[in-house]
């Protein structure tokens, strides 16, 4: 068991030099898409598409018959339903400088979350902004529904 | 006073009370059970105070920000699936890890790792992946310079086989960490089969 343990630490620690040696800007990437899905970003909107990836701050918005997927560098993993409208608003993920964080903040819409290694570098480090409340997740997989939110 | 004006007044409070009502920003938070059936922890907290849910499907409603959240209550699976429905649909796969492992001091893989090589491929093609990570390390044997050549080389060689069994070469993140990456910390000088690997995330 303890050495389970330590190896899974490990194999987290590696993982995410990895990937930020390898790009520093993406932190994700989209991996599913149906319907109408946009993203905003710097002001600017652009229509999603697979692969492309996703930085801080960036907006996410999906049509009435929209979904999406993202796969984050802590292979963590968040899907939108339609109608959503969901802002990275920080992501830390770097072992080597010990940072590890995740705020998204969904205004309207449906959202999954499954957590990934920035929960096992930090239990207290992942958290979820609605309207009307805030939620910390430990290490697990959460669903949300925002109703009657932000209508921009 | 006339009795229309009269209505007026008593419905325009109400009306605007239940326009109000309606645009008021209803979050709904649901603890679910990880792929793996771990279950961890949520807390949810309003400007009045704080809830823990730690069952799966346990739910909170909150309505307004100065709402206190109360009893979470168990959602069912089948009211779960219908109102997340398409966020559901949408999940991606997750990434999934795999090592390979190598000869002391070169870039030749164990005779077991060459065996886990067709079913890494037949993985990549099953979810259609264009984004894969290669990075290759050693044990600490070794200065810190041959080991950053080797692990290179290490990196190299699983990118070339990879490309040789028909993966793009564009899908492929290729990057070295010499020794300074060990799964098994050990002190220098020490061999360590496990350290000597190529680890490829697949997403």
């Amino acid at each position: 068991m303890y050495h389970g343990l330590c190896f899974l630490l490990l194999l987290m620690v590696y993982n995410c030099s990895t990937v930020f040696a390898a790009d520093s800007d993406a932190v994700g990437r989209v991996k599913t898409i149906k319907g109408s899905v946009y993203i905003l970003r710097g002001g600017e909107q652009s229509a999603a598409n697979i692969d492309m990836k996703i930085v801080r701050n960036d907006i996410l918005l999906t049509g009435k018959q929209g979904s999406m997927g993202i796969v984050f560098n802590d292979n963590s993993t968040l899907s939108l339903g339609p109608d959503t409208k969901f802002q990275l608003a920080s992501y830390e993920f770097n072992a080597l400088e010990k940072k590890a964080g995740f705020v998204g903040q969904i205004r309207r819409g449906t959202m999954i979350y499954l957590s990934g290694l920035i929960a096992r570098m930090n239990a207290d480090a992942t958290r979820f902004e609605t309207p009307v409340a805030v939620a910390g997740v430990r290490g697990t997989k959460l669903a949300i529904k925002v109703e009657g939110g932000d209508n921009e | 006073m006339n009795n229309h004006v009269r209505c007026l007044l008593i419905s325009l409070p109400i009306l605007l009370f239940a326009l109000c009502g309606c645009s008021s920003p209803r979050s709904k938070f649901v603890l679910l059970p990880s792929p793996d059936g771990h279950v961890g922890n949520v807390t949810v907290a309003s400007k009045a105070g704080e809830i823990h849910l730690a069952k799966p499907f346990e739910s909170i409603d909150l309505f307004y920000p100065d709402d206190r959240p109360s009893q979470p209550v168990i959602m069912t699976e089948a009211e779960f699936n219908s109102t997340f429905k398409d966020a559901l649909e949408a999940q991606p796969t997750a990434p999934l890890t795999f090592l390979l492992y190598f000869e002391p001091g070169t870039s030749r893989l164990t005779p077991e790792s060459a065996k886990t090589l067709p079913v890494i491929i037949d993985y990549i093609r099953k979810v259609h992946s264009s984004d894969i990570s290669i990075s290759g390390h050693t044990d600490k044997v070794g200065s810190r310079d041959v080991n950053v050549r080797i692990s290179r080389e290490r990196a190299n060689e699983v990118a070339k086989l990879l490309t040789s069994m028909g993966v793009v070469a564009e899908s492929l993140e290729v990057a070295s960490h010499g020794m300074e990456l060990p799964l098994i910390n050990t002190p220098e000088g020490v061999p360590e089969p496990r350290n000597r690997r190529v680890e490829l995330v697949v997403r």
